[in-house]
C-alpha cells in the first residue's frame, strides 16, 4: 500500500523503480493508451531481461523486442491486426531465441491476476483444456472439481513486479481517472507489487472526484505528468492514434534489426533529450494538434 | 447480374450464421466478423447483444471501421461498456452465445494454430490467439473462418497470410 501524499516524480525517477529481470505488466492495449514515453525511458535506462505480460498489444511490446530488453513474452497477442499485420521485431526476436514466447490467453491472465488480488494461490478455469497451452505452461495443473466432478485447470496467481500504466488524469496523491476501455489496467494495478503511472495531466482532487476515480491512490507507487505520454498510441478523447508515425515505425522495422536501430530507435528514443524533444521530432505542434482535433475529420487519422 | 467481392460474400455467409438474441462477440483483427455482426444486428438479429472486441462496447453504432480495434470510433453510440473481466466471465458462465475464430492453420477437426510454426525449431512466430484459447471452450456456438485461402499470390509465388 502506497500512502505518500505526493507521488509526483520525474520520468527517470519513475523508471528507476523498475529493475532488470522484473516481471512487467504494460497497460493499455493494441493502439490505445500504452505507456510509450515510459517504455522509451526504460530502453534508455538500459533495463533488460524483462518478462512482459499483458493481453493484446502492439507497438509497445514490439519496440521492446527491437532492443535487448525482454527475455520472455507472456502476452496473448502482439500484432498490428488488419492495420499493418504481423509485428516484425517481436517475430524476429522470438525466432532468434532472444525472446521466449510463452503465449497467454486473456481469461487465463485475468484469473491469474484475480488470484493475486485476492491473495489466493490459484484460480480455476474450464478452458485451455485440449489445447497445446497445457504443454507450453507446465505450471497449469488439471483438477477434478470435488463438488461437480468437472475437469478444471488451475492457473497460479500472477503478481507482476511492476505495472506500468498511462492514465488521463491523476491527483498528487495518485488517484487515477481512465476514460474509455480500461483493458486490464485495474487488474494490473491491484495485482502488481508496484504501480508506476504516467498521466496526461495532474489536477486537483476536487476536479478528479468530479470525473470519478478509476484506481485508488494506495495502489499507485509513483506518477509522472507527461502530456502525449501514450503517443503514438491513442488517449481518447484527448488525442487519436498516430497511424502515420506507426506506419513509419513499421517500415523501419521491416528493413531489419540494424536499420530499425539506426532509423527509428536512434532518432526517436536514444537521441531524444526529453519527452518534449520526442514530441518535436514526431511533428511538433502541428502534428499534435491534428491528433487532438480528431473530431473534425476522424477518417483522416487513418489515411 | 449482381456482383460482390469475396469479402462481402464472406460477411454475408458469416451473418447468416448469427441468430437473434443472446450475446455475440467479435475479437480484434476480425473486420469481416465485425461487419457481419453489425449487419446481423441491423437486419435479422436486432436483439443480439453485440459486444465489440477490445473496447468491450455494447451495441455500438460506429459509422466507419478503423484498422485497429481498440479505437474510440468503434465504441460510438454504445449503450454501455463492459471490461475484460466481465466479458470473459459471461463467456465462462455460458452466456456468450456466438463467437468467431480464425488461425494461420486450421485442420479438418477444427484445430487452430495461432502460436507458431515449427515444433522443435521455431520457424515462424505468430501473433498469438488473444482470448481464443478460452472462448473456443466457453462460447456456446463457435464459427471458424479464414480469408487466407483467398489471398493473392505474391511475386515469389507464395500465399500471403493475414
Amino acid at each position: 500500500m502506497y500512502t505518500a501524499t505526493d507521488k509526483r516524480c520525474t520520468l527517470s525517477e519513475l523508471i528507476s523503480h523498475l529493475k532488470t529481470g522484473d516481471c512487467l505488466a504494460i497497460g493499455g492495449g493494441l493502439s490505445c493508451r500504452e505507456p510509450m514515453a515510459a517504455l522509451r525511458e526504460l530502453i534508455r535506462a538500459g533495463i533488460s531481461d524483462l518478462t512482459v505480460i499483458g493481453s493484446a498489444h502492439g507497438i509497445d511490446v514490439d519496440m521492446l523486442c527491437g532492443v535487448d530488453v525482454m527475455a520472455v513474452s507472456g502476452e496473448s497477442y502482439v500484432g498490428f491486426e488488419h492495420d499493418f499485420g504481423m509485428v516484425v521485431n517481436f517475430r524476429r526476436a522470438c525466432e532468434a531465441g532472444q525472446v521466449q514466447a510463452r503465449d497467454n490467453c486473456c481469461y487465463t491472465l485475468v484469473q491469474q491476476l484475480r488470484a493475486a488480488i485476492m491473495g489466493l494461490p490459484f484460480m480455476p478455469i474450464r478452458s485451455v483444456q485440449g489445447t497445446s497451452f497445457m504443454a507450453l505452461h507446465p505450471e497449469y495443473k488439471p483438477m477434478t472439481c470435488p463438488f461437480t466432478g468437472d475437469k478444471l485447470v488451475l492457473v497460479p496467481a500472477l503478481s507482476p513486479d511492476v505495472a506500468l500504466l498511462h492514465a488521463h488524469y491523476a491527483d498528487n496523491h495518485g488517484n487515477l481517472y481512465i476514460e474509455g476501455a480500461p483493458v486490464a489496467d485495474m487488474l494490473f494495478a491491484k495485482a502488481a507489487k508496484k504501480t508506476l503511472v504516467t498521466v496526461e495531466k495532474i489536477i486537483s482532487h476536487a476536479e478528479l472526484q468530479q470525473k470519478g476515480i478509476t484506481i485508488p491512490y494506495f495502489y499507485v507507487t509513483s506518477l509522472c505528468e507527461l502530456p502525449f505520454g501514450a503517443h503514438p498510441t491513442s488517449c481518447y478523447p484527448l488525442y487519436a492514434y498516430d497511424r502515420k508515425h506507426t506506419e513509419h515505425y513499421h517500415q523501419c522495422a521491416k528493413q531489419g534489426a540494424a536499420s530499425f536501430q539506426a532509423d527509428y530507435l536512434q532518432h526517436f528514443v536514444y537521441d531524444c533529450t526529453s519527452h518534449d524533444d520526442y514530441l518535436a521530432r514526431v511533428g511538433g505542434e502541428s502534428r499534435l494538434s491534428e491528433l487532438q482535433n480528431w473530431q473534425h475529420d476522424w477518417l483522416r487519422c487513418y489515411e | 447480374m449482381n456482383k460482390c467481392s469475396i469479402a462481402e460474400a464472406m460477411i454475408y455467409q458469416l451473418e447468416l450464421t448469427i441468430e437473434d438474441g443472446g450475446l455475440g462477440f467479435h475479437g480484434y483483427g476480425s473486420p469481416l466478423v465485425q461487419i457481419a455482426l453489425h449487419l446481423a444486428k441491423r437486419t435479422h438479429a436486432p436483439n443480439i447483444i453485440l459486444v465489440a472486441g477490445a473496447t468491450y462496447a455494447v451495441n455500438p453504432t460506429p459509422v466507419f471501421l478503423t484498422p485497429t480495434s481498440n479505437d474510440a470510433a468503434m465504441a460510438i453510440g454504445a449503450e454501455c461498456t463492459l471490461d475484460i473481466t466481465e466479458l470473459f466471465d459471461l463467456a465462462a458462465s455460458g452466456r456468450m452465445s456466438r463467437m468467431f475464430l480464425s488461425g494461420l492453420q486450421i485442420d479438418g477437426f477444427g484445430h487452430l494454430n495461432v502460436s507458431r510454426l515449427g515444433v522443435d525449431c521455431l520457424s515462424l512466430q505468430l501473433a498469438g490467439g488473444g482470448g481464443g484459447c478460452n472462448l473456443s471452450c466457453d462460447a456456446q456456438h463457435l464459427t471458424l473462418w479464414t480469408a487466407a485461402h483467398r489471398t493473392e499470390i505474391d511475386t515469389q509465388g507464395k500465399r500471403r497470410y493475414r
